[in-house]
């Protein structure tokens, strides 16, 4: 379970965060929506230790995580998948996957792959080929595969349909659908796709100037056409 | 012929150090982009440590195993202290502590140690060997050269390709925001890659002591060799400063050797500026593939 309370972050004098605050329960996906310059990533990167919180709380599973290091976020099972993939493109398919969990002493690495390339066979066949060579839909599978290397209990995911062709997208949310509800995760999904997002989600939130201006179940959100003309045009 | 033969093996040999700097600016250059312009210095003052061992009468194979200690020591303890607080500022001020680190330690070894050239032992023969009265144009010492870069090197590739730690530092280099989101502890890597340059360093500071005497800047000329190896692989190529360190020590002893040996140091330059000119990405270099 992952507890915001009035996060807020600038960077210098520009306040990209302002007191957001925000749940995701247990085996729950929240959409987070919003134009460009929102503040959706940095919510992101806040959560996850990249930007320094100028104020407010974050927790998961009970424990504070606000202004730790990244490194040590991760290790309190928090996996943030940043937006353009963040796979280490120099390095195989099989290394970025190890990479996923090399802190964590007591997991066991090979059932862990293996489990990873069933849940995403295209992968497999490309074991020890360079994480370069992969198609954008390949590398997503990639980067999310590689976060649930450390059986993370939070999720956060940055944009994962950006440049995807739709079929690959409705699969991927498809899947996040599966993983949230089979491994009980906690997953904070942010996306300018809102049809596609809001159509795993259970709740949804709109970031607007880095402020939350509509924070709802996610299936009123969608069917609010005078909330979806407004801020998520469509 | 045969001086062409014993051109050869010689710049061979002397590449082979080149090569163990040059793989010290590469293992830098890749985590931090940082040019370590003091790595010759650091590599002079572990040898002067391991000199002033041997003069107090302990054996050399531990004075250079110790060596090899402090200046795995002395690469953390610089990177912690200096170049960590540089790299907060602007990309040139690394650059400049370096120098600064290279004039320092310079001054200091003078200070300690005294500015005259002084021998170093190579414990092993500089004699070229003979059989049956036909020089083969190689020493026991230039043998040595080679089984110590071959294990050095073979250590540096299996740490790199075959052990956990050896990822975690290569993904450090490669994406350090992605590593540290994945738990890993990117400044310690970034700390265990000066240690490592320091320590190869300090390997061949004691490699090329015996041939190039040891005083405070002896190892100037070699980091220009290295430099331009280096560059020629790429700057983030091991295998490519490998080549190109090779390349180097046989260009500068062929050039030593028929037009003089005045003419090596230029001929160095001339090479470095070519290089730059015609292909300043190096050959060896894995950028345009990052590009796809």
């Amino acid at each position: 379970m992952l507890v915001i309370e009035k996060l807020s972050a600038s960077y210098g004098p520009v306040k990209a965060l302002k007191e957001v605050s925000l749940k995701v329960d247990r085996a729950k996906i929240t959409a987070v929506l919003g134009a460009n310059g929102a503040g959706k990533t940095t919510l992101l990167r806040t959560l996850s230790g990249l930007v320094k919180a100028t104020n407010g709380n974050v927790s998961v599973d009970g424990n504070e995580i606000v202004n730790k290091s990244p490194e040590d976020i991760a290790r309190c099972g928090v996996a943030h998948v940043p937006e353009g993939r963040g796979v280490v493109q120099e390095m195989t398919i099989e290394e970025n996957l190890r990479l996923g969990a090399v802190w964590k002493r007591d997991v066991d690495v090979k059932s862990k792959i293996k489990w990873v390339y069933e849940l995403f066979p295209p992968l497999e066949p490309r074991a020890q080929k360079a994480a370069f060579t992969l198609s954008g839909g390949e590398r997503q599978m990639l980067a999310i595969g590689r976060a649930l290397m450390a059986e993370p209990r939070t999720l956060l995911l940055d944009e994962p349909s950006l440049g995807l062709a739709p079929l690959v997208t409705s699969n991927i949310m498809a899947l996040l659908r599966r993983l949230c509800d089979e491994q009980g995760l906690s997953v904070l999904l942010v996306e300018q796709n809102a049809r596609s997002a809001l159509s795993v989600a259970d709740d949804a939130v709109v970031l607007s100037l880095g402020e939350v201006v509509v924070a709802d179940d996610a299936k009123k959100v969608m069917s609010d056409s005078n909330l979806r003309h407004h801020y998520l045009g469509f | 012929m045969t001086k062409l033969i014993t051109l050869l093996l010689i710049g061979a040999s002397n590449g082979l150090i080149y090569a163990v700097v040059a793989i010290g600016l590469v293992l830098i250059w890749r985590s931090t982009r940082v040019v370590n312009f003091a790595q010759a210095a650091m590599a002079m003052f572990s040898t002067y440590i391991a000199a002033s061992l041997i003069d107090r009468k302990v054996p050399y194979f531990l004075a250079f195993i110790l060596a090899i200690v402090f200046a795995f020591i002395m690469g953390s303890v610089i990177e912690r202290t200096l170049m960590r607080q540089a790299a907060k500022g602007t990309p040139i001020s690394s650059v400049i502590v370096a120098v600064g680190v290279l004039i320092t330690l310079e001054a200091l070894a003078g200070v300690i140690w005294g500015a005259n050239l002084r021998n170093f032992p190579s414990h092993f023969s500089l004699v070229e060997i003979k059989t049956g009265g036909v020089k083969l144009g190689i020493s026991p010492f230039d043998i040595y050269i080679f089984v110590a870069v071959l294990v050095l090197l073979l250590a540096l590739v299996y740490l790199f390709q075959y052990t956990k730690l050896g990822m975690m530092m290569r993904a450090s280099a490669f994406a350090p925001e992605v590593s540290r989101l994945l738990g890993i502890r990117v400044g310690r890597m970034l700390t265990l890659g000066w240690a490592l340059a320091s320590a190869a360093g300090a390997v061949a500071g004691m490699l090329a002591a015996p041939r190039v005497f040891l005083f405070p800047n002896n190892m100037d000329a070699v980091l220009v060799f290295a430099f331009t190896a280096a560059i020629i692989g790429g700057l983030d190529s091991p295998v490519g400063a490998l080549i190109g360190a090779l390349v180097m020590g046989i260009s500068l002893s062929l050039i030593g050797g028929y037009l003089g040996s005045d003419l090596e140091n230029p001929g160095a330059f001339v090479i470095l500026v070519v290089v730059l000119m015609a292909r300043p990405q190096g050959i060896f270099s894995s950028i345009a593939e990052r590009r796809v």
